[in-house]
């Protein structure tokens, strides 16, 4: 009987044990860190692969700014000295420009980003 | 003047808007509108609010007036691009980037009421 009921306890012990040591750890996305600063983005140019999931940071070092690539549907925003984020899977290979969404002064039109999306 | 702006000075006739157009990019001229032009245009682009509009010489003009309608998208961009230097309107080449002049182009297209989005802020202090 205490065999029986020692057997029951650890039963559950196990199985969730057996299952943590059998779950592979997810690789956590790259994240992509963009600094935004009137008027240029640092780096001003980045390398993808197709398929691999990263999280783009931006984060602004001076005024609002934000990070639009309207081809592929995302708008960053950052407000003053703030950081914000989005997770990205780019699906086609190709150069994307990516434009500051928030005007932020006479130099905004020229603030571009190229995202090089390739195989 | 006015056939001259039209037909010689004022270039960019045949480019397209390669914008959408729809709601979205309507929204998005206002709110780059709002941002550079409306100082000297209004959030309506007919004045509204402006105080010095019709001392400006020549004074400024409504962007819902039959002269300003007849300019193509090309030319309304090129306007934008480049200013039309005797008058006062500066070019926002580079202030703005293609995609905000092209969608206050489609935003000029649609223009709401005269009045209805009130008046610029600056001017209310």
């Amino acid at each position: 009987m205490r065999m029986k009921s020692f057997l029951l306890s650890i039963c559950p012990a196990l199985l969730l044990s057996s299952s943590v040591l059998n779950a592979t750890p997810q690789p956590q996305p790259e994240r992509v860190e963009i600094t935004a600063k009137r008027f240029t983005f640092t780096p001003d140019q980045v390398t993808l692969k197709r398929g691999q999931p990263v999280v783009i940071v931006l984060e602004s070092a001076d005024v609002s700014h934000g990070l639009q690539f309207r081809e592929l549907g995302i708008n960053i925003k950052a407000g003053k000295g703030k950081t914000a984020e989005v997770p990205f899977t780019p699906t086609k290979a190709g150069d994307f420009t990516g434009q500051c969404s928030v005007f932020c002064g006479s130099g905004h039109g020229r603030m571009k980003f190229v995202l090089h999306v390739v195989e | 003047m006015y056939a001259a702006k039209h037909h010689v000075f004022v270039r960019g006739k045949s480019l397209k808007n390669p914008l959408p157009d729809n709601a979205a990019t309507i929204a998005d001229g206002r709110e780059a509108f709002s941002h550079y032009c409306a100082a000297c245009h209004g959030l309506d682009a007919q004045n509204t609010g402006v105080p010095f509009a019709e001392r400006m010489s020549p004074p400024v003009p409504l962007l819902s007036s039959k002269e300003v309608q007849a300019y193509t998208d090309g030319q309304l961009k090129w306007v934008i691009d480049y200013g039309i230097r005797p008058s006062g309107m500066p070019g926002s080449k580079d202030v703005l980037n293609d995609d905000e002049i092209w969608s206050i182009v489609a935003f000029l297209r649609h223009l709401p009421p005269a009045g209805s989005l009130g008046e610029p802020e600056m001017y209310s202090h």
